[in-house]
């Protein structure tokens, strides 16, 4: 029987992680990846927010609907001559009282462009956690560490960042000489080959590093700590150590509850 | 931008010469200032009877090394010929033709009877043209981007590049005064008249 015996319900577990996800913070990547046939390097940044809180026994500790919030900023070059086909302006005779003047084809080689792009949304995602106990330092720390990786629906995202990619293609192609009208051609040949497939390839590896391994702490307090003051010269304050911390959710009392029990020593 | 003292791999200058005698001339490398030294070229035009129409010669300018060189560097022609001279590289920032003999010079930078000078538009907008030497001729070229994107539109753009748009220069008379072209077309101005002129974008006047 442990000496001590605490125990929360789901309301109070779901304060106790909004709490964790306010601590942990905006978190930062950044890397490149594959975007479709091109190799984009991106940063970005993500941060957790809201989630309900199901306990199911014994050590599952499942967060409904929390939201990754995140900011994707990510470029590719790319020679435009693989989009679009090589261009030349052809040979023009020009009638002139002396006799035709005929200038030589004049062709155009299509330059390096970059696309940069930006975006930002939020994905709700459902994932369970399990119970975590362990001691670092001179602390016990209660985790609930995310199992595996969840799934992302990242479709309407992609989607989305496959169009702006478009706008952002076409913005910069305009002011391309002699592009005309194979500037439509270029931006629906980039849109296409990177596809939201290919977006969602890209987005997807990126999401997840902010997920993956999530950890959230709900507890932490150190092995020996005084739970009395000194009360004067004769009354010398009182310690106690944590000998050991067990964790888990316990549905006996017929109501989820995580449950934290606790070996204390003087 | 265009202006016939900076010609770059978009810009054509043809010489009409009608008379005989030995001509030499330079490529001045007016906006690639790095290049060591620009090259001397020769035209031997031979005496005959000069035909209304002469035939073409072509002349290539290139870079090699640090050079701005003509290809052919020396020509032998009749009386009557035309010369036009082109680049294909587009790493050549600006050049002009320099030449003279025999009481007669001529250059891009000063376009004088019987030369004609051509620039391919890359993109829509309404460029106002005149002459840098202040001369009082001048026009205004309109470049309007073609409508749709369909492959027939698109055919239908590819022929139109095949067609240039021509501007007669007759002292300060220029014909049309106007001309609107689609984005990729080539106007031509053929100076029929003229004592030393440009064709300059208005823009490039305010910044010299």
């Amino acid at each position: 029987m442990p000496d001590i015996i605490a125990a929360i319900d789901e309301v109070a577990a779901t304060t106790l992680i909004h709490d964790a996800e306010a601590t942990l913070g905006t978190l930062s990547q950044s890397g490149s990846g594959t975007l479709g046939p091109f190799t984009a390097s991106w940063g970005a940044s993500a941060s957790l927010q809201q989630g309900a809180i199901d306990l199911i026994a014994p050590n599952v500790v499942r967060v409904t609907d929390c939201e990754l919030h995140y900011s994707v900023n990510l470029s590719f070059a790319f020679d435009l001559s693989s989009i679009i086909p090589d261009f030349c302006l052809p040979r023009l005779c020009i009638p002139t009282p002396w006799g035709d003047v005929c200038t030589p084809r004049i062709c155009i080689n299509w330059p390096t462009i970059t696309i940069p792009f930006s975006y930002s949304d939020m994905v709700k995602f459902t994932a369970d956690f399990s119970l975590d106990v362990h001691m670092v330092g001179t602390d016990w720390l209660v985790d609930i560490v995310i199992v595996g990786v969840p799934a992302l629906n990242l479709s309407a995202a992609s989607a989305a960042i496959l169009a702006g990619i478009g706008l952002a293609a076409g913005a910069i192609l305009a002011p391309i000489p002699f592009i005309g009208p194979l500037l439509a051609l270029a931006v629906v040949g980039i849109t296409s080959i990177i596809a939201v497939a290919g977006v969602t390839g890209f987005l997807g590896p990126i999401l997840s590093l902010f997920v993956a391994g999530l950890r959230f702490n709900v507890y932490r307090q150190p092995r020996h700590f005084e739970v009395l003051p000194s009360g004067g010269p004769v009354d010398p304050a009182v310690f106690i150590n944590l000998d050991a911390v067990g964790a888990l959710v316990d549905g006996s009392g017929g109501e989820d509850e995580l449950v934290l029990s606790v070996d204390i020593s003087a | 931008m265009f202006d016939s003292r900076r010609m770059t791999y978009l810009n054509g200058f043809a010489q009409r010469f009608s008379k005989p005698g030995s001509y030499r001339y330079r490529i001045a490398s007016s906006g690639t200032s790095a290049l060591e030294r620009d090259g001397s070229f020769s035209i031997e035009v031979k005496d005959g009877n000069a035909r209304d129409k002469g035939t073409q010669h072509d002349v290539r300018v290139r870079l090699e090394g640090r050079e701005l060189v003509a290809d052919p560097p020396d020509l032998s022609i009749d009386v009557g010929d035309l010369v036009l001279w082109t680049s294909a590289d587009s790493s050549i920032a600006g050049y002009a033709i320099e030449g003279e003999g025999r009481g007669f010079t001529f250059s891009s930078a000063r376009l004088a009877s019987e030369t004609v000078y051509t620039h391919a538009f890359g993109l829509p907008g309404t460029y106002r043209w005149l002459d840098a030497h202040g001369g009082k001729v001048g026009g205004i070229v309109e470049v309007v981007s073609p409508e749709g994107t369909r492959e027939r539109e698109q055919d239908a753009w590819l022929a139109a590049l095949g067609r240039p748009a021509v501007i007669t220069v007759k002292g300060e008379l220029a014909d049309p005064k106007r001309i609107e072209i689609l984005t990729g077309q080539t106007v031509a101005w053929v100076i029929e008249q003229a004592k030393g002129m440009t064709v300059t974008e208005a823009s490039l006047i305010a910044t010299d």
